[in-house]
């Protein structure tokens, strides 16, 4: 499973973070969301940064307690929290920014996509979170695509 | 106290932040649970501190006035719209009780920093700003920033504090030049318009406060809260209208409200625009749209950034561009240049000043021109005429900087006609010193009373009538029922229009103090009623109430302002509106032919009220029975002295 995000829908509102953090923190805290909204307000972007659950990921790889491991349900990957002793390497490494600190606790956290029903996406009003399956990811970006290309092309026939 | 105790409330951080910029003192202070027990949040706290802490000899702009900047129980969480923001302050434009409210991001960022609210008070020797983070607050030196524009004075900030995540409430040139209307604009780009907030800042030397946090906010009953919030946001997007009100935000009521007549046209000498195509909706959609945005945890999106893409102008990015704006600076003006109103929308912006207010400062002007009470040795040579947004374009930094004419615009109508005289009072379009937001009373009868009766001047959002603007019956019948169709709903009948008055009144007090928008489902879309919104203040904070004590905390905050405001002078000859509007029928539209009926909806309105009748005062067994015996002593020694002097 994924989660596809389509930057074009967000609006900014953080709704998703509010739900992360208070369904695994129990806190309404964006501090401690796994799902970060990057705001760029004038330029009109947002961009909802999450974990995509890598196929060949470098924090589980790294990590040197093997407190990152691969849900086989979900295919999310997760950390041990019993295992995970901070030394975050993970964030060092995590070339997106995926994995994220709870200093309180003092271990790295990350998306676990909530089992498979991730909260982020019952929250998130414009359908900008979507949760699919991985081999739905290029189909529903090539029909993206495929939208703004005729949509360009009508433009360019008037 | 042990320091790290709990309040005993979830949904609120516990502690708030005394400010005192002249000594330069900073003290974190201890919530009482009585005072959220009673205010709640946001314009509750603001009240009852400033009817506390600034009594009625205290000039607006002197040291002794007070500005709180306060959230409420529900700020920071999930519910929809919970990141709005209350300021509260005695205002230099009314004299008394003035407030504004504005969405953005600022109010989850203070709670998350460790604060509910903010007192400040005194008057800082240098230009200083504000800055707070976790739990801790300190004041800077802001003699770099004076001067600048309000975005630009964000940006610094950040750079400064090296956080681009830093929240702000800042004030722009006309805040520093003592504009009476000078607003505050908060992260990002929203603006706290109102009242003249953004004045009294300036006459602090307090050009910003500034806040980063990375706490949280708990709730007491969390699968309670986390199930009535997710079914609030679902109801909302499934509502008929939101699709509307998301794609076109308050825009989107331009040619409606034209049509009904409600739309005022040069300075409310029609409630009608003829080129109103040019400013619609569609028009600004079509030509200037580049994405959506939301305030903080909001499902609807209302704000828009738009962009000038041609000419002079290319590139010039505006957000936050609202209803009000079209009509103040566009039809009020008698201007159908969307450009142009783009243009101004930004300068009122950027230099921090109340759109509406200045709006209708020009507009007036225009008409004193017209009816020959103003001549051009008056106006430093401007011919001024309707239609001419370029005048426009030239007068907003003319009265941001108080230079030549733009000076005696800067204090308002009121004050503007009594500097001037000779019957200009009669153009002068304001309630209570305010001057009159986008919405004529004789198209829509409970609009005016709404303004008439409004704690903080002509204001249509206090009580914000919404289901009669065009007759919306289903929203009509689920919150009232059927037993007061089919009146409820029509904007000209009267019968049953003081009740829906006060009570969107005292609603909106609540919402006002929990803090969540008045556009986002509780009186926009109409599905957050009083019901609603005791659950999820029950469920967040853990507080007993329900929809009968919340409905008693509303006319608790409701009747305090008013209090208030009769101890600064007010009394039922200051519930009125101008003269046109009550005595010139409406020449066009659905509303032509018609005043606005004031006269025979306000004694019903003090009836439901319990507030005298020949003065307008509420009575002491109203107060009591609020448990604001001290508000009833006070009005009667006021009395007492009165009739002495």
């Amino acid at each position: 499973m994924y989660l596809l995000i389509d930057y074009d829908k967000c609006t900014g509102c953080g709704l998703c973070e509010l739900a992360c953090s208070f369904h695994h923190e129990n806190i309404f805290a964006p501090s401690l969301s796994r799902i970060v909204v990057l705001r760029r307000y004038m330029q009109g972007i947002f961009i909802p940064l999450n974990c995509a659950q890598c196929e060949e990921p470098v924090c589980e790889q790294t990590c040197p307690l093997g407190a990152v491991n691969r849900n086989p349900d979900t295919g999310a990957l997760e950390v041990d929290d019993d295992k995970c002793q901070g030394c975050k390497m993970c964030l060092l490494v995590c070339p997106l920014g995926g994995m994220g600190f709870n200093k309180a606790k003092g271990t790295a956290v990350k998306c676990d996509l909530c089992g498979g029903e991730p909260e982020c996406v019952n929250f998130c009003p414009t359908g900008a979170l979507e949760i699919i399956e991985d081999e739905q990811t290029i189909r529903i970006k090539k029909q993206k695509s495929l939208k703004r290309m005729s949509e360009a092309l009508a433009s360019l026939a008037e | 106290m042990n320091k790290n105790m709990k309040f005993k409330y979830k949904g609120y951080t516990g502690k708030y932040l005394r400010v005192d910029l002249s000594s330069g003192k900073i003290k974190a202070e201890e919530l009482n649970p009585e005072f959220a027990e009673n205010y709640l949040g946001g314009e509750g706290f603001g009240i009852k501190i400033l009817w506390d802490e600034v009594p009625p000899s205290v000039d607006p702009l002197s040291p002794e006035n007070k500005i709180i900047f306060a959230t409420g129980p529900l700020n920071g969480s999930f519910w929809p719209n919970a990141g709005r923001l209350e300021a509260v302050s005695k205002s230099p434009l009314t004299g008394i009780y003035g407030d504004s409210n504005c969405g953005g991001f600022f109010a989850p960022e203070l709670k998350y920093a460790g604060f509910d609210y903010i007192v400040i008070e005194g008057k800082a020797e240098k230009p200083v700003y504000l800055y707070i983070k976790d739990g801790r607050a300190e004041l800077r030196n802001a003699g770099h920033l004076w001067g600048k524009y309000t975005l630009e004075t964000e940006r610094l900030i950040c750079d400064e504090l090296n956080d681009s995540e830093i929240k702000t409430a800042c004030i722009g040139p006309a805040g520093e030049n003592l504009v009476r209307f000078a607003c505050i604009v908060v992260t990002p780009n929203r603006t706290l318009a109102r009242c003249g907030l953004g004045t009294v800042m300036g006459s602090k030397n307090l050009k910003a406060v500034a806040v980063r946090g990375c706490g949280g906010v708990e709730a007491a009953d969390p699968d309670g809260f986390r199930n009535l919030s997710l079914e609030m946001h679902k109801r909302l997007r499934n509502n008929p209208i939101y699709p509307a009100v998301s794609r076109y935000g308050t825009p989107g009521i331009v040619t409606l409200m034209n049509t009904i007549g409600r739309f005022p046209t040069r300075n409310f000498q029609q409630g009608s625009f003829e080129d109103v195509d040019l400013i619609s909706a569609e028009t600004l959609h079509d030509n200037f749209f580049i994405k959506d945005t939301s305030c903080f945890a909001c499902p609807i999106a209302c704000d828009k950034i738009y962009e000038i893409k041609k000419g002079k102008a290319a590139g010039l990015r505006v957000s936050s561009f609202e209803y009000e704006t079209l009509n103040s600076i566009g039809a009020g003006i008698g201007s159908g240049n969307l450009e142009d109103i783009i243009i101004g929308n930004d300068l009122c912006d950027q230099l921090g000043m109340d759109s509406i207010s200045a709006g209708r400062a020009i507009s007036f002007a225009i008409e004193l021109f017209e009816k020959g009470i103003l001549k051009t040795n008056d106006t430093g040579g401007a011919e001024l005429k309707w239609g001419d947004s370029k005048q426009m374009l030239d007068l907003l930094p003319k009265i941001a900087y108080r230079r030549g004419f733009g000076d005696l615009l800067a204090e308002g109508v009121r004050r503007a006609a009594q500097t001037i005289g000779k019957g200009a009072g009669y153009y002068a379009m304001h309630v209570k010193g305010q001057e009159i937001s986008a919405q004529d009373g004789r198209a829509q009868q409970s609009m005016g009373l709404t303004h008439a009766t409004s704690t903080r001047g002509a204001d249509h959002l206090k009580g914000f009538p919404t289901i009669d603007e065009t007759g919306y019956t289903d929203e009509a019948k689920r919150r009232f029922g059927d037993k007061y169709l089919p009146e409820m709903a029509q904007p000209q009948a009267i019968k049953y229009k003081p009740f829906l008055v006060k009570d969107g009144q005292d609603f909106g007090a609540v919402v006002d103090s929990a803090i969540t928008c008045k556009s986002g489902g509780t009186f926009v879309m109409a599905e957050i009623y009083w019901d609603e919104m005791a659950a999820a203040i029950r469920m967040i904070s853990g507080m007993d109430t329900d929809s009968d004590r919340l409905k008693v905390t509303g006319e608790r905050i409701y009747n305090l302002m008013r209090c208030y405001n009769v101890l600064h002078g007010i009394s039922r000859k200051d519930d009125t509106l101008p003269e046109r509007l009550l005595k010139e029928p409406s020449p066009s539209g659905a509303a032509k032919g018609y005043v606005c009926r004031l006269s025979e909806m306000l004694p019903e309105y003090y009836d439901l009220r319990d507030w005298d009748g020949k003065t307008g005062y509420p009575t002491r067994r109203k107060l009591e029975a609020l448990g604001i015996k001290d508000a009833a002593d006070a009005i009667e020694e006021y009395c007492r002295k009165g009739r002495k002097a």
